[in-house]
Formats: C-alpha cells, structure tokens, sequence
C-alpha cells in the first residue's frame, strides 16, 4: 500500500482518556492542530465510558498508569463485548515504561498500537495513520445502533 | 472470517480521512508542533498543582494502606509522563527514582522519608531556586546530583521480597 502523505481528518472523533490534566490539553491541543473534528477528553475510565454510552469514537489514546481503574482495564472491557461496535475500536495505549512485557502485554489484550512518552507530534501522527490504515470497522455493525450497556462502577 | 451478513459497511477510517481536502501530514505536525510549544508554557501550573497534591498526599502515607500507596505511584507516574513530555529532564529524574522507590522496595515509615525528600527535590526544581544565583550548568550539575543522591537513599530501602 503507498504511504499516506495527506489527510483530512475533520471526520473524525477522538477520545483522549489520561488522568493528567496536562497530558489532556496537550493530546487535545496536538489533535486539534491535525484538523480532527472533535477531540473528547475523559480523566477517568468511568468518564470515559460514559462517553462512549452516548457513541462510540473512531479512534481512543489512553494512558495506561492511572487509578483506580487504568488503561489495561479499559481496554479489556472493551474488547470483552464482542457484540459492541467499541469492540473494535482503534485502541493507541500511551505510557511511560516501554519494557517489552509491557509492549507485548497491551498489544496482547488488544491495543492496536502503543506509545511511549516522552513523544513527538510526528510520533504522534505516525500512530495515528497506523491504526487508521489497520481499521478494519467497517464491517462491524452499523455505528447508527445503539451501544450496549457496557460498563457498570463497582 | 466470515463477515456478518446482517452489518451494514461503513466506510474505513482510511476512507474518510482521504477526501477532497486533505493536506499534507507534514504541514499537520508542524502546527501540531506549534500547539505542543504553547501548551508546554503552561506546565509550571500544572507542575505546582501536582507537587501540591504529592505533598498533601505523602502526609498520609506512613501507615497508609496499599491504596493509598498505590495511588500516590499512578500520580507519580503521571507527573514523570508529562515532565517527560514538557523536555523537564531533571524533574523525569527524580520521578524515576520516586518511582523505583514505590514499585520495588518497601512501603514502611523510612521509605515515606525517603519519598519525602523526593517531594523536596521537586519542589526545588520547581521553583527554580538555583537560578537566582547560578549559571544554567551549574544548575543542571546540582540537578543531576541531587537525582543520584535521592537514587543512593532509594538504594538503602530494602526491597520487596519476591513472592
């Protein structure tokens, strides 16, 4: 397949999901900036589900150290409702440790692609692109039906 | 895999970001480059709310239960990511070694001094102390040694055993 070298993302939705008010505005900020038509922000998994009651995103970046539910967690419930459109929804985990257990962990459970910060905007697109190109949601339900009850605080 | 025969298509991410305006990628990171720089001007706010919420938060640790330990490693671990993020190298230090400290040894009354003195170095960093009097290298010199320092009192903490 060529390389993507242009693109216009303002059909798009993004939810950002990162405990840290800084890490938010820059993610929102940076996503802007790439032209996506609509940045969500949630601070925790309760906020982020909640969210996604109402519809599901395109593509998620969420961070995985946060408490008390992290971004493992969110990402198995997820990919745990197989019925769901947010099943299959571009999941980029964004962390601070890049051991390879960690890598091979996330991925295993379903991430689509995973990044460690420190990271660069071009980093940032270069995931971006990735998980856009891999989707292959286009043969899962129709986004117009309603989500599932998927989430429930405990 | 069979595809189910009752989904409608919708088309591909890959479709809908490649319409009649896309623009170049490189333009897009430059400006997202430019938004990066002006959000990074902000991190001293957020910087001094953080180390305010470690500070009120290490007075309860001493006894505190794992939650509460664990809780104070995620907002460690936040503060190193956007330290990190925002180029400020010496704060990601001694948020390494706070860190370490948290996840490896154990949690008893000396490691909470320990993580005291992390909370002090952070607050000096913070406030930028060294600058109204010394040159930019020395600075960052003392910077690199309070972070080997606090990396030798993490050292004396015993560890977790392995279990």
């Amino acid at each position: 397949m060529a390389a993507i070298t242009k693109a216009d993302f303002s059909p798009l939705t993004i939810l950002v999901i990162d405990d840290s008010p800084y890490m938010l505005r820059l993610m929102t900020e940076m996503l802007g900036s790439f032209g996506v038509g609509k940045v969500q922000v949630a601070a925790s998994a309760e906020e982020a589900f909640s969210r996604m009651q109402a519809g599901a995103p395109d593509v998620i970046f969420c961070d995985w150290q946060m408490h008390p539910t992290d971004g493992l967690a969110i990402l198995r419930r997820l990919r745990q409702h197989h019925q769901s459109q947010l099943s299959c929804v571009p999941f980029v985990m964004v962390t601070g440790h890049n051991a390879n257990e960690d890598v091979t962990l996330a991925l295993g459970e379903g991430a689509d692609s995973y990044i460690v910060k420190p990271f660069s905007c071009e980093t940032l697109m270069n995931h971006l692109i990735k998980v856009i190109v891999q989707d292959k949601g286009h043969l899962t339900p129709n986004q117009d039906e309603e989500p599932e009850q998927m989430w429930a605080v405990e | 895999m069979a595809a189910n025969p009752s989904a409608k298509r919708r088309p591909s991410l890959l479709e809908r970001i490649s319409g009649p305006k896309a623009v170049p990628l490189t333009a897009l990171v430059q400006k997202g480059e430019a938004a990066a720089q002006r959000v990074q001007e902000s991190f001293g706010d957020f910087l001094q709310a953080r180390i305010g919420e470690l500070m009120e938060a290490r007075l309860r640790l001493s006894g505190a239960p794992p939650h509460a330990w664990d809780k104070f490693y995620a907002m460690t671990v936040d503060l190193r990511g956007s330290a990190a993020m925002a180029g400020q190298t010496h704060l990601d230090a001694v948020c390494r070694s706070l860190e370490a400290l948290l996840k490896d040894h154990v949690r008893d009354g000396r490691a909470a001094g320990v993580v005291g003195s992390h909370i002090d170095a952070l607050l000096l960093l913070s406030s930028g102390r060294h600058s109204q009097s010394q040159g930019e290298n020395e600075r960052l010199s003392a910077a690199s040694r309070l972070a080997r320092e606090l990396e030798q009192a993490v050292a004396r903490i015993p560890r977790k055993s392995a279990s």
